[in-house]
């Protein structure tokens, strides 16, 4: 059992570092709703956020074109309204926090969806839901962003079939739509 | 010829990183719902609702996986899974050599390849793949062993407790390697003593008729003579290196199988999913289904097919490994274990495929004074695409140029790498073609484009005045596709002004600058088939009581927004709305609409004109007796029937199909033949000739310091005939511009040759580019209507990642005075042409 503060070594006496016990049970609050899960029932110590979202709650939209090394930006989901990315995300460590996937955009029915629809600001769809959550993330912080702005706050997400142009024509005009334009 | 521009409205397509632009004739007719941007149909893409392959989930689902060979080139000697077989939760293993995998005379097991049944994939074949093989000829390959467990986890854990011995093999994984006496044999199961792939087996003649069969080469004229005829003849080689990441689309493939209760269920991600004959030849493709069937054990009416939303293929999906190989794994394990199975393959993003160009290229070309090309020789080792033999040269520089003297030969060697697939097919021949025109230019000092018009022609022959009865009688326009395609861009690029002789602008920052230009024809310039004799192709459509329209058709949704063009097609033909018309792509009893990637359009749109043609016909017809008139006397518009003549005696679709359902029934169904172009000329077979061309220009600087290439600008120009959806095609044309300038520069996968092992297969350390990496783009439509589809339309598909991949060579040249000779072009080949390496 860990005890935080506690200071622990290992066999030859190397000063470990402190880690605390996983929680037993963690709550979080996905696209506005609140689910439990017991670690070791529902969810294993080592299970990423985009497992539980996708395994346990039927969210399809976190993607894995890289296959879990954090390179493409598709499995990108808000944690307490920041863009992280939930492959490399345990669920284990939302323990109390809030979840907010493009399902969730969408169903809030932010302008985002409507700008990357009148734009054809994708192909395939499957890097989209990355996309729009940076996005999201991006207009949440700055809603009046340029350019360049738009770009930087993009630049962590693939995109093979090359929608990017469209992309940002799409967040200009959500962002227009959400200053009442 | 005047030229009426017209530029799109805000914001769809214009910002600082992109512009699209229309070049529309005076004749051109104006639809009601072609050629307009419409709200596309497949949103659920856009709202996370759409299922892709891996997100479906079945009661009592297991999942399976395979071994990947950690060795570029290993046999199996031992294999140890008692461990495994014990494990919690693990319901099967299969290791290779399973009696459930044993055909006669293969010794590898079950083997694939991409045209025949099973039966016929003898072991020569280049394009043969194997359910679970025993032999590893390539790093990353799934081998050795599967295992299914309750979940993807279990499977993990379960892997790395298989007791595997293996016998390492010598490999070699350049091509000009595999091809000296010495050279260790790469792929021992073929039974060759040499690395040479077999001509005879590989039966290129399928893919272009004029390959005579079982050889490895074309030939046209006297290549002798045309060197003799030359004013000068220049000699020059290049090496293309390996990408190939995405080239089967960027989604993992993954596979579910279910036997039950007689019936066979799959999920899958292929690109053609029923069998149908596309070429000429009949060579039948899209074999999955039929093997499925025959190791389920059920007829082929007892399948049900399910396509879900495809993370793109862009030609990579087509080789059967990446598509068949899942799904027939999967429908093995779930026989065996009587559970639906899914098989995920994790492998298929870098291990795939790798892509079609890499190889070594020898020129020898022979050119008059005025830029006129004489004779050109060219041997070659790239296997491009379809996993086989491949001679470059031997489509473009053949059937779309005035050359009459040509030799283009290959010699592919099998090696250690993943099969070369198609990655947007043409891209070696678009390279090949380019590097022949814009050595030519160099060497004479003139300018590409001047070059490219004077050599621009069809099989051997100008394509003025030599082609214009065949254009006059199949009901071409007398159009010179690429004169205008230059003009546009020349325009949008300002060339004139901006052209220089190469290494003679260094800019103010210290950086060359340079400009590039590259051509090509279209290459889905028309449905190929002989649509009059053996056209199987065909979609139903529905009318249901509320006054909406269903198409009935298979077809895989490899995200070129099909749903919202085969609708608006529908719905202008038919008269009706386009939000009352959807396509149901499940539909598996008109599993014969085309239903693959390259071309999707272009084939279908003569399918879709007529049912939406039938479609109204029918919808007047019945009309005609609630009315009391003559069906001719009366039209649709927004799916309101009326009189001619009297446009206020009108009624809705809604309500003559729910007065009469009766009359609806059957639906009407359409195989596009009475629309199809050129349908007058004979011989049958129709010949579908390329009329159609593409242009790239490009500017970049280039800094001497650090060999970086920075593209300034890109101006790409594609005569797609007629613009079916402007969303669509300017899709097209970035994306594929974006993919063929990573594929040119900054995207190369890197192999140790110590191991033969992959040494940069993350997204972390091969470069995709990025929203980062955006060059301006204007993208130009050229709508000619020279393409042989319902509206005179043609492909976009592929050719701007073509043009895109081709011209950075020839702009880099122009910037630094330099020809890099190999590629892609990397700072470091840069420095290295500068004498700077």
């Amino acid at each position: 059992m860990n005890i935080p503060g506690e200071k622990k070594t290992d066999d030859i006496g190397v000063e470990s570092k402190n880690l605390a016990k996983p929680p037993q049970i963690i709550g979080l609050t996905v696209n506005g709703r609140q689910h439990i899960f017991k670690v070791g029932v529902d969810i294993q110590p080592n299970t990423t956020l985009r497992d539980l979202l996708k395994e346990r709650l039927g969210l399809y939209s976190p993607k894995e074109m890289c296959q879990g090394d954090g390179s493409c930006g598709s499995c990108t989901v808000m944690l307490d309204g920041k863009p992280v990315l939930s492959c490399l995300t345990l669920a284990v460590d939302c323990d109390g926090k809030s979840v907010e996937t493009v399902e969730g955009i969408a169903e809030a029915g932010h302008p985002l969806i409507d700008a990357f629809r009148n734009n054809y600001a994708y192909q395939c769809g499957y890097c989209t839901s990355g996309f729009i959550v940076a996005a999201k993330a991006l207009l949440d912080r700055n809603p009046n962003p340029t350019d360049e702005e738009i770009v930087k706050a993009l630049s962590g997400n693939i995109c093979r079939c090359g929608a990017y142009a469209a992309i940002i024509s799409a967040v200009r005009e959500a962002a227009e739509r959400l200053k009442g334009g | 010829m005047e030229v009426k521009e017209r530029r799109l409205k805000k914001p769809l397509r214009e910002n600082p990183y992109l512009t699209f632009t229309q070049w529309q004739f005076p004749e051109d007719p104006e639809y009601r719902i072609i050629g307009k941007v419409v709200p596309p149909k497949d949103t659920d893409r856009i709202t996370g609702k759409a299922p892709f392959s891996r997100d479906i989930k079945l009661p009592g689902m297991l999942y399976a996986k395979w071994l990947t060979s950690p060795y570029a080139h290993a046999r199996v000697k031992k294999v140890d899974v008692s461990d495994v077989k014990s494990m919690p939760g693990v319901y099967d293993v299969l290791v290779c050599g399973d009696p459930d995998l044993q055909v006669e005379g293969s010794p590898e097991g079950l083997g694939v390849c991409e045209e025949y049944p099973w039966g016929q994939c003898n072991v020569k074949r280049p394009d043969i793949a194997f359910i679970l093989p025993c032999e590893a000829v390539y790093e990353g390959q799934p081998v050795a062993v599967a295992v299914a467990a309750e979940t993807p986890e279990k499977v993990d854990e379960a892997l790395k407790m298989v007791k595997i011995e293996w016998e390492e093999l010598p490999f070699v994984i350049d091509r000009d390697e595999a091809l000296k006496p010495d050279a260790p044999i790469a792929q021992l199961f073929r039974g060759q003593d040499v690395n040479v792939v077999d001509p005879v087996a590989a039966d290129l003649h399928s893919y272009v008729p004029w390959v005579a069969p079982g050889s490895d080469k074309c030939e046209r004229g006297d290549v002798g003579k045309g060197l003799k005829e030359a004013d000068r003849v220049i000699e020059f080689e290049i090496k293309v290196g390996t990408n190939c990441w995405g080239g089967g689309g960027v989604e993992p493939y993954a596979s579910v199988a279910w036997i039950h209760n007689s019936y066979l269920d799959i999920w899958f991600r292929v690109q053609v999913p029923w069998m149908v004959p596309e070429s000429a030849a009949g060579a039948p493709r899209g074999i999955t289904l039929p093997i499925a069937a025959s190791l389920a054990g059920v007829p082929l009416d007892k399948i049900h097919v399910h396509i879900p939303y495809t993370g793109a293929g862009f030609g990579g999906m087509n080789w059967v490994g990446n598509g068949a190989l899942p799904t027939l794994l999967a429908v093995v394990l779930s026989k065996r274990t009587g559970r639906p199975v899914m098989v995920l393959a994790d492998w298929s993003s870098f291990s795939g495929i790798t892509e079609e160009e890499e190889g070594h290229y020898k020129f020898k070309v022979g050119f008059k004074n005025d830029g006129t090309v004489t004779a050109v020789e060219i041997w070659s080792n790239a296997s491009r695409g379809h996993a086989g033999l491949a001679i470059p040269g031997c489509e473009k520089l053949f059937g779309i140029t005035t050359i009459k003297n040509c030799r283009c030969e290959s010699t592919v060697p099998y090696i250690n790498k993943a099969p070369a697939a198609c990655y947007k097919h043409g891209t070696t021949e678009t390279i090949v073609l380019n590097e022949v025109f814009s050595q030519v230019a160099a060497a004479l000092g003139k300018d590409p484009m001047e070059v490219a018009l004077k050599n621009d022609g069809y099989f051997g022959h100008p394509m003025h005045p030599d082609m214009d009865e065949v254009k006059t009688k199949q009901g071409f326009p007398l159009r010179d596709s690429l004169k205008e395609v230059i003009e546009a861009g020349k325009k949008a690029m300002d060339w004139d002004n901006k052209w220089h002789p190469p290494g003679a602008k260094k800019l103010p920052n210290g950086k060359y600058h340079g400009l590039g230009f590259a051509w090509a024809d279209e290459w889905r310039a028309g449905p190929w088939l002989p649509f009059a004799s053996d056209n199987p192709y065909h979609a139903v459509l529905y009318f249901l009581e509320d006054g909406t329209a269903t198409i009935k058709g298979m077809r895989t949704l490899i995200g070129v927004h099909e749903k919202t063009t085969y609708c608006q097609i529908v719905a202008e033909e038919a008269g009706l709305r386009y939000e009352d018309v959807e396509l149901d792509h499940e539909f598996n009893e008109a599993r014969l609409m085309f239903p693959a990637a390259s071309g999707g359009l272009t084939w279908n749109s003569v399918i879709l004109k007529e049912l939406g043609m039938k479609a109204k016909r029918k919808l007047l017809e019945v009309a005609s007796v609630h009315f009391n008139k003559r069906p001719e006397e009366l039209d649709i518009k927004d799916s309101i029937i009326f009189e001619r003549e009297n446009p206020e005696n009108k009624v809705t679709v809604r309500d003559i199909v729910s007065r009469y359902k009766a009359k609806f029934a059957g639906g009407v169904w359409a195989t596009g033949e009475t629309v199809l172009k050129g349908t007058e000329m004979p011989p049958t077979p129709r010949e579908v000739h390329h009329w159609g061309r593409q242009a790239a220009f490009v500017e970049v600087e280039v800094d001497p310091d650090t060999g970086k290439v920075d593209v300034k600008k890109f101006v790409i120009v594609n005569d797609v005939g007629r613009v079916i959806n402007p969303g669509s095609v300017a899709g097209q044309q970035y994306g594929g511009v974006y993919m063929g300038l990573g594929r040119a520069h900054t995207e190369e996968i890197i192999y140790d040759p110590l191991t033969g092992v992959k040494l940069n297969d993350s997204l972390t350390w091969y470069h995709v580019p990025t929203i980062t990496d955006i060059p301006r783009l204007d993208a130009i439509a050229v709508e000619t209507g020279l393409g042989y589809s319902a509206y005179g339309n043609m492909g976009v598909g592929e050719d701007p990642n073509c043009v895109a991949r081709a011209v950075l060579r020839s702009a880099v040249y122009n910037a630094i005075g330099k020809w890099i000779d190999e590629d892609p072009i990397t700072p470091f080949r840069v420095l290295k042409a500068l004498g700077k390496g």
